[in-house]
């Protein structure tokens, strides 16, 4: 069975095009557009890595990858951004992510980032 | 009708409702009779005069006396000292009569009298004097006794009965004392010839006095020649009658006998018609002493009847002719006394006419020049010899306007000027004629003294509109007693005055008025034309035409049609013409209150800005007042103004963008990033086998909705940031604050707001600038994201409104759930550089509301009763047009 992808964005082109570009490496992939989608999805399931927007409407991409920690969730998390900045990729990284990745990404650092999460979810 | 009413010893004012002829007030000080001045004589000589004229008239009574008769038959010294007092004052009176006393007692002591009775007969004479003297004096009058018939009636009563009847008791009962003569008979004789002394010596004395103290060297000369014919008849019947020449014929002889007075009753009636009262005295006393000295010495036609028969039917007669006679002269002279005042006043009444005539048809340019001649022609006929017209200023002094001096005229003493200065503003006080008779006269004991030059003057009021505008001051060196029937004239004559001043004084105000309307007019920088209701120009200053060029229509002149020619600009194709037409006659036909029109006219290279603008004429008539003005500066100012706030705007709506940078950025990274993750998985897709087609649709499918997302955030940034001209179009209210709100949402994300709206279902439409309005609307929305910076427990929320605010206008509401404006700065916030941002500039709300108000509408920031600041706008709505 294919490892499990979650992705999380509030933007819906966005999250159909990161869905396409995982299944096309061999993920199995689940889309969720708010965060409190993905804490309803998260006790029933064990993805092997979160791929997070930072900006959504109702929640803050780190401020949910703090509650998944405190939900004893320990998949790895890769956030992505429409517009990043230094202050809060030191914050993300510190926090434990994968990466982070601000839009455009290149689809070469995704997959290699997706890869290493699912390493470090594996060991 | 106006009177004199004297209110002190040397002014005389002319009240309004005292009668101009009538007894004067008992008991005022007044002004003396003009019949008892005795100028120039002081008492001793007329204590001399009275003396010099008892003595003489006691000869003659003595050489009249029928001895042993005690009592002459006519007894002139009495009546000669009578007449003496009454043409002085009273207080005089002891002075004189003791001055008489000496010749009293150096006459009668040549008689075989005893002392004790001439001191009797002495006091007797004065008593009747006195009597006489008295009794005139409290019935005297303004006018001499033989002046009217009532002054003679009061002379009767007091010298010609009371005097001699009253004094006659004393005198008999001292003859009969003294020298043991009948009682009876003595009273007679004396009761009958001082009565007929009385009646023909006071009239003749006083006639000559005032013939000679008033000697007129003008007097024609055929008078003097007449009164020398008539006192050589006189004397001529009177020689003849007692020299016997007449008894030589008969019928003469017959007719002296037969009828006394006969042949001197043609003489007596000539000098009674032709000479007065006077020449009635003098001729009936020389006729009474030569028939009584015929009668006492035996001569002439009664020597043949005894005396004592004969005397008292000729004193009688004498006594009934001389008083038919006074009478006869004195209506005559009051006749013409009556005639020469009438002529007088007609006289004055011509003045008055010519000179309103006069005044009335000169030009009002002219009257100045007219009215010193005029002057001089009152000043003639008054006996002025100085006119002058003073103006009464605002603060109430008197400012010489006009003036005339006879050329005759003596120079003015010192002080005299200032004097007749204090008269006119007396009169100007009073508001009633002041009048001087005579400025050297002193007045003591009610009577004046015998000194005195006769200076005078007189100042009358000219009223206009119930108060004073000026004074008439008239003043002479000499001359007549005060004429006054002319100045019961005064008023008339003032108010003719008045009306020329009044007129001159209008027009000099209306002529300053006009040159300084003139004045005014031409030193506008504005062209004005002043139209009447049907658009004829009355008036136009030089800047209009001079504004006007490059419209030849424009051009006016005075009295031109205006209207006519904006209508034949119309029909030379100028479009500008008919929308004068419209304005000027909407305000012509006051349907406007206020129009103005805006126009450009080429000046060689450069364009010229003008603005016509028409206000209603404020006055009955109607009409209109253009004014033409050179709005170039105005509007270039303006240009630089707009061009200033346009760029101004510009600015703050790139540090607006600018300070969403990140947001916009983000906005823009979304599709962009679904794009490339898009293509990626696309390339993928397609490397792999097999190629699933229906993937690849779906993935190209996304990228050109992406692009489109993409396009149209750079399309609402470059709207935005577009630097243009201002482009009122129809504006969709509801659509340009969703465009707005897209674009503010990432920051909204980014900032964790709630961006809420708020609209009604219909959208609601504007005439405006769409992207200022949007700049207002980004403008509140970005402040009020901001505003929510430092909330992090309670709601973060902004919620735009857009609602129907009534029928005209809409209602645009941008708040927040933040802390709220600090109390007292809901108007501050909208001022240019307030703000309370670190970095902001304080320009965002101050171009919001300059849009607003640009766009017709207004802005106002209050807090909401739930907390945070509101911020909202009104609009005028339009409706929507396809």
């Amino acid at each position: 069975m294919a490892p499990e992808i979650f992705v999380v964005d509030d933007d819906a082109p966005v999250r159909r095009a990161v869905d396409r570009l995982l299944r096309t490496a061999g993920y199995s992939v689940r889309t969720f557009a708010s965060a409190k989608e993905v804490l309803d999805a998260i006790p029933d399931s064990n993805p092997v890595c979160l791929i997070i927007d930072v900006r959504m409407p109702d929640c803050n991409g780190v401020d949910l990858f703090d509650t998944l920690r405190r939900s004893s969730s320990c998949a790895p998390v890769i956030f992505i951004t429409g517009h990043g900045d230094i202050p809060m990729a030191v914050r993300a990284i510190k926090a434990g992510a994968i990466d982070f990745l601000a839009k455009p990404f290149d689809d070469r650092a995704l997959l290699d980032a997706v890869a290493e999460a699912a390493r470090k979810a594996h060991h | 009708m106006i009177g004199a009413r004297h209110t002190s010893p040397q002014t005389t004012r002319l009240g309004r409702t005292i009668p101009t002829v009538g007894p004067l007030e008992r008991g005022v000080p007044d002004q003396p009779a003009a019949w008892v001045r005795m100028k120039g004589l002081t008492l001793p000589a007329v204590a001399l005069m009275a003396a010099a004229g008892y003595y003489v008239a006691s000869l003659v009574g003595f050489q009249l006396r029928l001895a042993p008769a005690t009592t002459s038959v006519l007894w002139p010294p009495n009546a000669t000292l009578a007449a003496i007092l009454m043409l002085t004052a009273p207080r005089r009176w002891p002075v004189i009569l003791l001055s008489v006393l000496p010749v009293h007692l150096f006459i009668q002591m040549h008689t075989d009298f005893p002392i004790s009775l001439i001191v009797a007969l002495f006091v007797t004479n004065c008593s009747e004097a006195v009597i006489a003297a008295g009794v005139m004096y409290h019935l005297r009058d303004k006018s001499s006794p033989f002046d009217t018939f009532r002054g003679l009636m009061g002379f009767f009563v007091a010298a010609v009965i009371l005097a001699p009847l009253l004094s006659s008791f004393g005198d008999a009962a001292a003859v009969m004392w003294f020298r043991g003569e009948p009682y009876w008979r003595v009273w007679q004789t004396r009761l009958f010839s001082n009565t007929l002394a009385e009646l023909t010596v006071v009239p003749a004395v006083i006639g000559v006095v005032l013939t000679v103290l008033h000697w007129d060297t003008n007097r024609p000369r055929h008078r003097v020649i007449e009164a020398g014919i008539l006192a050589f008849g006189v004397a001529a019947t009177g020689w003849l009658t007692l020299s016997g020449s007449v008894t030589g014929i008969d019928t003469v002889g017959a007719l002296s006998t037969q009828t006394p007075l006969a042949l001197q009753l043609p003489f007596l009636l000539w000098a009674a018609v032709r000479f007065g009262p006077t020449g009635t005295g003098i001729s009936v006393l020389a006729t009474s002493v030569v028939s009584a000295w015929g009668v006492v010495h035996g001569v002439g036609p009664f020597a043949a009847v005894p005396p004592l028969t004969t005397l008292p039917a000729l004193t009688i007669s004498l006594i009934v002719v001389a008083s038919a006679l006074l009478c006869l002269g004195t209506l005559v002279e009051e006749r013409r006394q009556t005639h020469l005042t009438l002529h007088i006043r007609l006289e004055f009444e011509r003045l008055l006419s010519r000179l309103s005539a006069a005044l009335v048809q000169t030009p009002g340019a002219q009257l100045a020049d007219a009215f010193e001649p005029w002057l001089g022609h009152i000043g003639r006929v008054l006996g002025f010899e100085r006119l002058t017209v003073f103006a009464v200023s605002d603060r109430g002094t008197l400012t010489s306007l006009y003036a005339w001096t006879d050329d005759g005229a003596p120079e003015l003493a010192d002080g005299e000027e200032l004097e007749h200065l204090r008269y006119a503003r007396e009169c100007l006080q009073s508001h009633e004629p002041v009048l001087v008779p005579g400025l050297d006269e002193t007045v003591r004991d009610g009577l004046p003294s015998a000194s005195g030059t006769g200076r005078r003057a007189a100042a009358i009021p000219l009223i206009g509109d119930r108060q004073p505008i000026g004074v008439l001051a008239l003043g002479s060196a000499h001359g007549p007693s005060w004429p006054h029937d002319h100045l019961a004239h005064a008023e008339f004559l003032g108010e003719v005055l008045a009306g020329a001043l009044r007129r001159t004084q209008s027009e000099e105000a209306l002529r300053v008025s006009q040159e300084m309307k003139s004045a005014i007019l031409e030193s506008l920088t504005s062209g004005v034309a002043v139209l009447d209701r049907t658009g004829l120009l009355l008036r136009i200053n030089n800047r209009w035409n001079q504004l006007a060029r490059g419209r030849d229509w424009l051009h006016a002149e005075h009295e031109g049609d205006f209207l006519r020619n904006c209508r034949l600009g119309f029909e030379h194709g100028d479009r500008l013409a008919s929308n004068v037409i419209v304005a000027v006659s909407s305000v012509l036909d006051g349907s406007r209150d206020r129009v103005a029109v805006e126009y450009w006219t080429e000046a060689g290279p450069t364009v010229q800005w003008r603005s016509l603008a028409a206000v209603p004429l404020n006055r009955a008539e109607g009409g209109a007042v253009l004014t033409l003005t050179d709005i170039t500066e105005l509007r270039r100012v303006e240009m630089e103004a707009h061009r200033s706030r346009e760029e101004l705007a510009h600015v703050s709506r790139l540090a607006t963008v600018g300070e969403m940078t990140a947001s916009l950025a983000h906005q823009l990274n979304q599709p962009l990033g679904a794009i490339l993750t898009n293509a990626q998985a696309g390339v993928r897709i397609m490397n792999s086998e097999p190629i699933d087609l229906n993937l690849v649709r779906e993935i190209l499918a996304d990228i050109a909705e992406d692009d489109r997302r993409a396009s149209e955030v750079i399309t609402r940034l470059r709207t935005l940031l577009r630097k243009g001209d201002l482009e009122m179009t129809q504006v969709n209210v509801t659509a340009a604050i969703r465009d707005v709100v897209d674009l503010v949402s990432s920051e909204a994300i980014i900032r964790n707001v709630a961006v809420m709206l708020d609209f009604d279902q219909e959208p609601h439409f504007i005439r405006g600038d769409r992207v200022q309005l949007q700049q207002v609307i980004l403008n509140l929305l970005h402040n009020a994201m901001e505003a929510l910076n430092g909330e992090q427990d309670g709601p973060r929320r902004v919620i735009v409104e857009c609602r129907s605010k009534d029928a005209q206008r809409i209602a645009v509401s941008v708040r927040d759930t933040g802390p709220g404006l600090n109390s007292g700065t809901e108007e501050v916030v909208f001022e240019p550089f307030y703000t309370t941002k670190r970095m902001g500039m304080g320009l965002g709300l101050s171009i919001a509301r300059s849009i607003v108000e640009a766009h017709g509408g207004s802005i106002c920031a209050d807090n909401h009763p739930n907390g945070g600041a509101v911020f909202e706008f009104h609009l005028p709505a339009q409706i929507r047009t396809p």
